[in-house]
């Protein structure tokens, strides 16, 4: 196992060295340049080529290529453009506010979601399951910016509960209720749509275990339903929903860029959607390369989790 | 006897013109304040037998008072609250709720200016007020601390988070120059009518050959911690902006100042070690120099009427950045940015970035202390800004025409709507294709029909706006050819120029079908959106092809500003100043890749035009300029003008003497309070 982890690892360095490649090109590629915003009958005109010419930004692309990969390599991950703030510095306040938001997130789907599956898969075809099945689809089909908006309107605006924005508010030292409270919102939003997907997932997941032969076994042993499912089948049946975490692991610190742009809650999907618009190429390199590396991590994540999980999988 | 005077005269002219001609300070006579806000008359104040009188309008509605003019008996109304004052012109004896009161003169009406005068200190004193006199300065000071209310936190909302630089010179984003507006004030500043008025400097003038720009500081004028503001830094800041390391955006429109190139190119003016590390200092330059303390000259190689408007950067603290080099400057490195040493009516008290700021007031403010002690700017998405002013978190907010419904429902909220300085336009590639030929622009204009796109896309909400100069300039006209619809108008010079209907109904020429790319932006404005598909029938109606092509903004950089690869594309455009001069959108030099003039349309009359119109002072003489360049601009038509943006805000109603229009919704910051 230990082995296979090795190689794994290896092989993720040529992997992110072609993502970067090909990453810096699409970047570069995109008509339009960071300078835009300084277009204005106000501004000179020629003051634009001088700044791209002073950044570099003027020279051939493999040249601009190896100056980001030398300087990113030697871990200054530069500044961006547009606020001329360092990159890491936007990442480091950014990955937590993301965090906390899809980790919330991610906890209550997965909270809510694992009881409604089992329900709905050992009672296959009752009203119930329909009931969760299409509240399921609905979940899953609705836009996210419709969803939040209606959150809003329900209970931050019609009966102003929640506050709609923000992550603490202002003027007040920082609390944890405070936090909670701004979080509610913004993490059911997020969380419903999480939770829908998973619900499914479950029930696929379940119904499969249910139709072994073990747990006719277990049930022809006598034991109460309840053991049967809960302790013998979900087991099995939550195999498959922990590699989910692994996968996942993208979209924990990618953010929810809907949910953070109207709930105006500063994170990675902010940061990454912002840079996309202002061309900011520092910015959108180094936000692209952490999911790129965050997206190979995750698959090896739940690879591993596979295999401790079931021991019917070894690597070698 | 006659050798006599000769020689007397001839030694009067000598000593005459052998004293130097010291520009003289003028004088600023009896300056009213109330409440520490400086009053403004329409009239100068006048003095009779050491009793001041002002005109009343001005003073009663400073003082938050309704006023009511009876003009058959002579008979001035003004209530505040409770209290109503009566005045009769003529009589000494005015009445305050009914009982008599003596005031130390009567009030009569000048013949020259045509005001009605009423005395000063009665006035000031009718609703509760304090009236001092300082012999010293002439300066008359009303204070009446039970009105308006004090205290309170201004509620306001950004749409995105400020890109955070906070430095006046160097700000690019609308969020980051809305805050450090706050913190930083300039030599002048708009008022109510969207005219220059003095802020920091106390006034200015022009010499007779219109090349010398003398500003004159107000005495007085500090940073936050106290230190005065100087005529060296107005230099330093100015200096600044034209160092050769300087990266902002705000380096245009110096060039006809004395010495600028030598200043910007590293020549001279600073040492060749301060050109190199980028430090800035007060020396004076020759086109730019401190005469005294409070004493500014900028000198220039032609004469430039409106160079007036590139002066709106304030007076940065030549202390604070004496040592930072100016590319550092609004960076993290910059320990001023965010907390700076400023002169504005507010102070940075705590900021977060990608989420809120909190302003204080400025105790010390030049305008008087502000009313309201705090103001919070918080990021809303605008999607939900609706939600947070039905809650009442947000004391006001700009929406579109399609949310008026919205916030009419709303009992709390004031709606207000005025003639903005944004207007809407479609811009013609002048240089190829077939709009190349003024013809084809021409039918084209003919062929769209405004009157229905600002009626049923802007519901009303929108100016008309025929040629190229603002209606909210002074030298607008509507004497020019408004292009009314006429589809057959349009047909007709389209055949005349050789485009004639083809078989599928699309004209063609010489083989070659009259197919136009037509690009908008594809962000920020949905009704600008929604017009591109209705152009593109009104067009197919007369005959032409229309393909739509939506861009985000910068790609619309790149393809229409720098390559001007497009046949037609939707632009909307601010105007920066009050000034009517087109240089900067419709000149030749804007027509180089990277400039604002896409159409890459000049002619030579067009350049003399303008040219002329910035040598002259005379605004008369600018009017006439400005007409015929509009004249001659509306029968070349490098665009089509759809109409002036009408811009629609919403306030809470606890937000008092909140006036929004085209000077800004927070010109008048101090003078803004909350009656909860």
């Amino acid at each position: 196992m230990g082995q296979y982890v090795l190689r794994r690892l290896l092989q993720t360095i040529p992997i992110l060295l072609g993502v970067s490649v090909i990453l810096f090109i699409i970047v570069h590629s995109t008509p339009g340049n960071p300078y835009a915003y300084l277009l204005g009958p106000r501004t000179d005109p020629k003051m634009r080529q001088e700044l791209m010419d002073r950044m570099g930004l003027n020279d051939p692309l493999p040249v601009q290529y190896v100056r980001w990969l030398k300087t990113t390599l030697s871990g200054n991950l530069g500044y961006s453009i547009r606020s001329q703030r360092p990159v890491t510095e936007m990442m480091a306040q950014a990955i937590p506010n993301t965090l906390i938001l899809t980790g919330s997130a991610f906890l209550f789907g997965l909270l809510l979601a694992i009881p409604i599956g089992v329900v709905s898969a050992t009672r296959q075809y009752s009203a119930g399951d329909y009931a969760v099945t299409t509240f399921a689809f609905m979940g899953i089909s609705l836009p996210a910016f419709f969803s939040a908006l209606i959150m809003v309107y329900f209970f931050a605006v019609k009966w102003p509960i929640f506050p709609m924005n923000g992550i603490t508010t202002p003027g007040q030292p920082f609390s944890m209720w405070d936090l909670l409270y701004h979080l509610i919102l913004p993490t059911i939003t997020l969380g419903l749509r999480d939770m829908a997907a998973y619900t499914r997932f479950t029930r696929a997941s379940m119904l499969e275990v249910l139709r072994q032969d073990y747990v006719r076994t277990a049930r022809a042993k006598g034991l109460a339903e309840r053991v049967v499912i809960y302790k013998h089948a979900l087991r099995n049946g939550l195999i498959p929903v922990i590699t989910l975490l692994g996968f996942s692991l993208p979209g924990l610190f990618g953010g929810a860029i809907i949910t953070e742009t109207i709930f105006s809650w500063p994170g990675m999907g902010l940061l990454s959607f912002t840079a996309v618009g202002n061309r900011d190429y520092s910015v959108l390199m180094a936000t692209n390369m952490f999911f790129a590396f965050l997206v190979i991590m995750g698959n090896l994540l739940a690879d591993i989790l596979y295999a401790l999980v079931d021991p019917r999988i070894r690597y070698s | 006897m006659k050798r006599f005077i000769t020689i007397l005269l001839a030694t009067l002219f000598l000593v005459a013109t052998a004293i130097p001609a010291t520009a003289a300070r003028p004088q600023v006579r009896y300056p009213v304040t109330f409440n520490g806000h400086p009053v403004t008359f329409d009239a100068q104040p006048t003095v009779i037998n050491g009793r001041t009188f002002v005109p009343f309008r001005a003073i009663f509605e400073k003082m938050g008072a309704e006023i009511k003019w009876d003009s058959a008996n002579q008979v001035i109304t003004a209530t505040r609250g409770n209290t109503t004052v009566k005045i009769t012109i003529g009589s000494s004896n005015a009445t305050v709720n009914g009982q008599t009161k003596a005031m130390d003169a009567a009030a009569f009406i000048d013949k020259a200016s045509g005001r009605t005068m009423v005395p000063l200190r009665f006035v000031g004193e009718a609703f509760g007020g304090t009236v001092t006199y300082d012999p010293a300065t002439t300066a008359i000071s009303i204070v009446d601390t039970n009105w308006p209310k004090r205290g309170g936190t201004l509620r306001l909302a950004m749409w995105n988070k400020p890109e955070g630089q906070f430095n006046p010179i160097i700000w690019s984003d609308t969020y980051s120059s809305n805050i450090g507006g706050m913190m930083h004030d300039g030599l002048w500043r708009y008022d109510e009518r969207f005219t220059p008025v003095p802020a920091i400097a106390e006034s200015w003038e022009w010499d007779s050959t219109n090349t010398k720009l003398t500003f004159y500081l107000r005495k007085g004028v500090t940073y936050f911690d106290g230190t005065p503001v100087t005529a060296k830094d107005v230099v330093f800041t100015y200096k600044a902006i034209w160092h050769p390391k300087y990266t902002g955006p705000r380096d245009s429109g110096f060039e006809d100042v004395v010495g600028y190139s030598d200043y910007a190119n590293g020549k001279s003016g600073e040492t060749a070690e301060n050109f190199a590390k980028g430090i800035v200092t007060t020396g004076n330059l020759p086109g730019l120099y401190a005469e005294d303390d409070y004493t500014v000259v900028f000198k220039l190689n032609k004469p430039n009427a409106p160079f007036l408007f590139q002066l709106a950067y304030g007076p940065l603290d030549s202390r604070k950045y004496a040592n930072l080099p100016v590319d550092q400057w609004g960076t993290a490195s910059d320990p001023n940015n965010a907390f700076p040493n400023g002169t504005g009516a507010f102070m940075m008290e705590e900021y977060v970035e990608g989420q809120h700021a909190i302003l204080k007031a400025n105790p010390r403010y030049w305008a008087g202390r502000p009313y309201i002690d705090q103001v919070i700017w918080r990021v809303v998405a605008a999607e939900v800004a609706v939600g947070e002013v039905q809650r009442g978190n947000v004391d006001f907010t700009e929406f579109s025409p399609n949310e008026i419904a919205s916030y009419m429902a709303m009992n709390h909220v004031k709606i207000h709507e005025y003639a903005d300085v944004v207007f809407q336009m479609m811009m013609y590639n002048t240089v190829t294709g077939p709009t190349a030929d003024k013809n084809v622009r021409q039918a084209i204009n003919y062929a769209i029909n405004r009157q229905a796109i600002i009626h049923n896309l802007m519901q009303d909400h929108a100016s008309t706006m025929y040629g190229p100069v603002h209606p909210l300039t002074w030298a607008y006209t509507d004497d020019i050819n408004h292009y009314d619809f006429s589809p057959e108008k349009a047909r007709q010079l389209l055949d005349a120029a050789g485009w004639k209907v083809g078989s599928n109904g699309i004209r063609e020429k010489n083989g070659q079908k009259l197919a136009l790319r037509l690009v908008y932006p594809n962000v920020g404005n949905p009704v600008r959106q929604a017009t591109a598909p209705v152009v593109q029938q009104m067009l197919k109606d007369i005959g032409i092809d229309v393909q739509l092509i939506g861009y985000d903004w910068p790609t619309i950089d790149q393809k229409i500003f720098i390559d001007h690869d497009f046949d037609m594309v939707f632009m909307g455009f601010q105007l920066g100043n009050s000034d009517p001069d087109p240089t900067g959108l419709w000149d030749k030099a804007s027509t180089v890749p990277g400039g604002f003039n896409a159409t890459g349309w000049w002619t030579e009359k067009s350049e003399s035009l303008i040219k002329k119109g910035k040598e002259t002072g005379d605004i008369e003489e600018r009017i006439e300029i400005y007409h015929d360049w509009a004249a001659h601009w509306v029968d070349e038509s490098p665009a089509f003008i759809f109409y002036a943006v009408n811009t629609l805000v919403a306030s809470n109603e606890r937000l008092q003497n909140f006036k929004p229009g085209p000077q800004g919704a927070l010109w008048n910051l101090e003078e803004l309070w909350l009656s909860e």
